[in-house]
């Protein structure tokens, strides 16, 4: 599997996956003008991924702001690792949310609720 | 950009036609592909119901598989609705955030910072406008410029520092002083100027004496035991000037009198 990288623009983020060490980062903002046109190729590329490798996969999300329609693109992320960890792939998700940002923190406990699989969320400065 | 829509029929998920502008049409398609997956569910269940060939059991796993999908998309919606609502409260705080960093900035336009009285480009266009005002409504109007006694002795004698402690204090007893309205400004280096709106030259005149004493009085020697300061006024309240520039300079000749005349007194 390819390296993935996407370069943040305005309104969308930093999207960034190493296949040595299996970490998928998502930074900066996302508030797309076609939420799916940019989060599909990412799906698309993580089912690939996930049908193709057993390989531990860790999902960082290190955003500071997201409109609805991201939001919702984030939750269908978050259940394609459920499935894959329901399926005994080595997955995680680690949330990183500035300290004084006491939303992005709300949200990643949001986020974090009912899921099965490992999720942290983490203060940064 | 054109105001003409095409406006298109679609059927909606319930079969139904609706009339749709492209670009309306353009943003469902959008949420409708966010949406698939549960949109997949829906259109599953529709086939399901029209299936007359379905057991009991196969009814009841359909039926399952339907609760388990409905209670994923409503743990999904509140979870959208509370994380929508915490972003609303963010965007918020930082619009008031941004309102008060605009109020400091413009305050900070129309200040001096030493002083914290009003800056030249302020006093500039407060008495241009009072001018026209004043001229307009046949109301009095005066102005005084008013410039601290040997300055830059002090400057040199003593230090800068002192120097700028002489001018905050008399910004303070120049604020103080005069009545409720005025406008006082630094206007540059050691002159100030106060523009006292509906006034006329015996008022403000008498306005620019409390001034006068209340600097000539102040206790300097807080500041330093040598110190003594004054202050030469010139006072216009003559409107038959061309503009506010001319008034203004009508009332700066006032004040080379009041400099040549010995200094620490006002002139008109």
């Amino acid at each position: 599997m390819n390296n993935l990288s996407v370069n943040p623009t305005k309104t969308t983020p930093q999207i960034s996956f190493n296949a040595d060490s299996g970490v998928l980062e998502v930074s900066g903002q996302s508030y797309p003008e076609s939420a799916v046109e940019f989060y599909q190729p990412i799906m698309d590329w993580l089912n690939q991924f996930f049908s193709n490798s057993t390989k531990q996969v860790e999902l960082n999300f290190k955003l500071n702001y997201f409109n609805t329609s991201s939001s919702k693109c984030i939750l269908n992320i978050l259940r394609l690792f459920e499935k894959a960890h329901a399926e005994g792939k080595p997955v995680k998700v680690n949330w990183y949310h500035h300290e004084a940002d006491e939303q992005m923190q709300e949200t990643g406990e949001e986020f974090a609720e009912h899921l099965t699989m490992p999720f942290k969320v983490i203060s940064f400065k | 950009m054109s105001a003409m829509k095409r406006v298109q029929a679609r059927l909606n998920l319930d079969g139904k036609t609706v009339m749709k502008t492209n670009k309306k049409q353009k943003q469902s398609e959008e949420y409708e592909k966010i949406f698939k997956h549960e949109l997949d569910v829906a259109t599953h269940a529709a086939k399901m119901l029209e299936d007359n060939t379905l057991k009991k059991d196969e009814w009841k796993s359909e039926y399952e598989a339907l609760l388990k999908e409905y209670k994923a998309l409503l743990r999904q919606a509140m979870k959208m609705t509370k994380i929508g609502d915490g972003t609303q409260q963010k965007l918020l705080k930082t619009q008031e955030e941004l309102a008060l960093a605009n109020e400091k900035l413009e305050r900070q336009a129309v200040t001096d910072a030493l002083t914290g009285l009003y800056n030249r480009r302020y006093l500039d266009a407060k008495l241009a406008d009072a001018f026209e005002t004043a001229k307009r409504d046949h109301q009095p109007l005066a102005v005084s410029i008013n410039d601290i006694d040997f300055f830059k002795k002090i400057n040199d004698r003593f230090s800068h520092q002192t120097g700028d402690d002489v001018l905050r204090i008399v910004a303070k007893l120049l604020r103080e002083s005069v009545r409720n309205g005025t406008t006082v400004a630094r206007y540059g280096g050691e002159e100030f100027v106060m523009v006292f709106p509906n006034t006329d030259l015996h008022t403000a005149v008498a306005e620019c004496e409390k001034v006068r004493k209340a600097i000539e009085s102040y206790d300097w020697k807080t500041v330093h035991l040598d110190l003594a300061v004054t202050i030469s006024m010139g006072v216009c309240a003559d409107l038959s000037h061309a503009n506010s520039e001319k008034f203004l300079s009508a009332a700066d000749e006032k004040l080379y009198e009041a400099k040549h005349n010995g200094r620490n007194q006002v002139r008109f």
